[in-house]
């Protein structure tokens, strides 16, 4: 009974919110149908934007300026989070800057970027970016400064490199803290990439999002909400999923 | 003291002369962990160093791998001074060290990858490596799959995968239960025997020390110094009832604790 309930949980859960959602959408409750349209209204204007290739678009520029944005901050962010973990001088010289950067709040960034890189999918990605690259430097950073001495020092005498040691024993050893560090990235370049569409934009998720707003057709302002929100979460399920292939040696790791 | 040299003319396979280490610490000043070893080691031998608890016994045994730099004295292996890490030593460390990520072949094949040994060689290498310690089933394991003496004997094969002459052993078997632990120096004695490694261990276990070693070297407390160099003296391949049965035993385990008691009052 237990593990019925622990298998159907989530889809109870989610049952649950649309529910709510259609209860008070259908008694105005919370508010008239134009402020909060019900689900069914919401799911009709999924199925049209569907059906005239307005969604498969829109989701399609969104998603590839995620996977864009996330890899090149998993690149960035693993090559600077090494640096700073193995080398007292790249610590100190990139520490400042990680941390200014987590700081600072990157849409403040984005007219710098509209600048630099035009209206086009460029500043978006670099948004994307600018997200998802420092929580993805700093658990790198954190996790290979803890790699042990000794498996270091053993790889050493076997007479690995120091470059060998960096890519074959310390990026390994830290792939636990930073795969952590890309979750919070890759939901960060989503998040990025969106606020990048709605403030200048012709096209993604976040450009339908506006468009709904400013042309008062709530619904469709809802079908971009539920799509990037959904784009998110199987990200995230894929990255689990390669989690667990990765960390297959480490089962206390891959839960 | 006197230098710890061994006996006949033959060239030593590492001599350390004045080796002495200071910490500088921002809280408690400079610190000397070690105040001058002078030992030379023969080919083959197997040395012991005992000590009292933080005596600086495991700092010089790193000294030796060249992971951490003197800052007096010098070590030389086979006449040659020691600078950086090199795969002519070989290092086993108490808390195992396996890369958790590489299967137990995996582990054993890395080392052997690193001295060059051939793609196409290495899974016959490995599996005879692991015939060694014993291990030929668990070779697709994961080391977190493994006990405690069967990640030991992993590092074992790993370290004799890079094919070391000396063989520095950093309490390896200090983590393990008794019988693992007796296991253990058995087979370690069996395969020193059949390889004719130098082999330097760090241990804080008289009596593992005792039945090991050709040469205990007790080691005084902070810095430390060579108090005294033990022979043990009993016969070769040995038996561990042979030897707490010796009459010398008693004797020598006596003198061995009298040494790190008075070296070792805080």
């Amino acid at each position: 009974m237990s593990r019925l309930l622990a298998r159907c949980g989530p889809l109870l859960a989610v049952l649950a919110v649309l529910g709510a959602w259609w209860a008070a959408a259908a008694t105005g409750a919370l508010a008239d149908p134009f402020v909060l349209p019900a689900p069914g209204a919401v799911a009709r204007a999924a199925a049209a934007l569907w059906r005239d290739g307005t969604l498969p678009h829109e989701l399609g520029v969104t998603l590839g300026r995620t996977l864009a944005a996330f890899a090149l901050a998993l690149a960035a962010g693993a090559a600077m989070g090494l640096a700073m973990g193995r080398s007292a001088t790249a610590r100190a010289a990139l520490r400042p800057l990680v941390g200014l950067g987590f700081a600072t709040p990157k849409i403040a960034l984005f007219p710098a970027l509209v600048i630099l890189l035009g209206l086009g999918s460029g500043a978006k990605v670099a948004l994307g970016f600018a997200e998802a690259v420092f929580p993805i430097a700093a658990a790198t950073a954190a996790a290979a400064s803890q790699v042990p001495v000794p498996l270091v020092w053993s790889a050493r005498a076997a007479g690995a490199s120091r470059a060998a040691v960096a890519l074959r024993v310390v990026l390994p050893a830290a792939l636990p803290g930073l795969l952590s560090g890309a979750r919070i990235g890759l939901v960060g370049a989503v998040i990025g990439v969106y606020i990048g569409e709605m403030v200048a934009s012709s096209d993604g998720l976040g450009h339908l999002m506006v468009a709904g707003w400013r042309q008062l057709e709530t619904d469709r302002l809802y079908v971009s909400v539920a799509a990037v929100s959904l784009l998110g979460f199987a990200l995230d399920a894929l990255l689990l999923l390669a989690r667990r292939r990765l960390l297959r040696w480490a089962p206390e790791q891959a839960a | 003291m006197t230098a710890a040299g061994p006996p006949g003319g033959t060239r030593p396979k590492l001599r350390l002369a004045g080796v002495a280490k200071e910490y500088t610490g921002r809280r408690r000043g400079t610190v000397r962990a070690i105040g001058g070893v002078d030992l030379d080691v023969r080919p083959g031998e197997f040395v012991s160093l005992v000590g009292p608890s933080g005596c600086g016994k495991s700092t010089l045994l790193y000294i030796i791998g060249g992971f951490v730099a003197a800052s007096g004295g010098t070590v030389d292996c086979d006449g040659r001074p020691v600078t950086a890490p090199g795969p002519d030593r070989g290092i086993v460390f108490q808390e195992f060290a396996l890369f958790p990520w590489r299967t137990v072949a995996g582990n054993v094949a890395w080392a052997l990858a690193r001295r060059g040994v051939p793609r196409a060689e290495r899974p016959a290498a490995t599996a005879r490596l692991l015939e060694t310690v014993g291990l030929a089933e668990v070779a697709r394991l994961y080391p977190a799959e493994l006990s405690g003496g069967m990640k030991q004997r992993v590092a074992i094969a790993r370290t004799l995968a890079q094919d070391p002459d000396v063989l520095l052993m950093d309490e390896p078997f200090g983590a393990l239960d008794a019988q693992t632990r007796a296991l253990l120096q058995e087979e370690l004695l069996a395969v020193w025997e059949r390889t004719g490694k130098t082999v330097v261990f760090v241990t804080h276990s008289v009596e593992e020390a005792l039945y090991l070693s050709d040469r205990v070297v007790v080691l005084s407390r902070r810095p430390a110094r060579v108090l005294e160099v033990i022979e043990p003296g009993f016969a070769r391949p040995r038996d561990r009832e042979k030897v707490l049965a010796d009459p010398a035993y008693p004797a020598l385990h006596a003198r061995v604790w009298e040494l790190l008691r008075a070296g070792g009052a805080a």
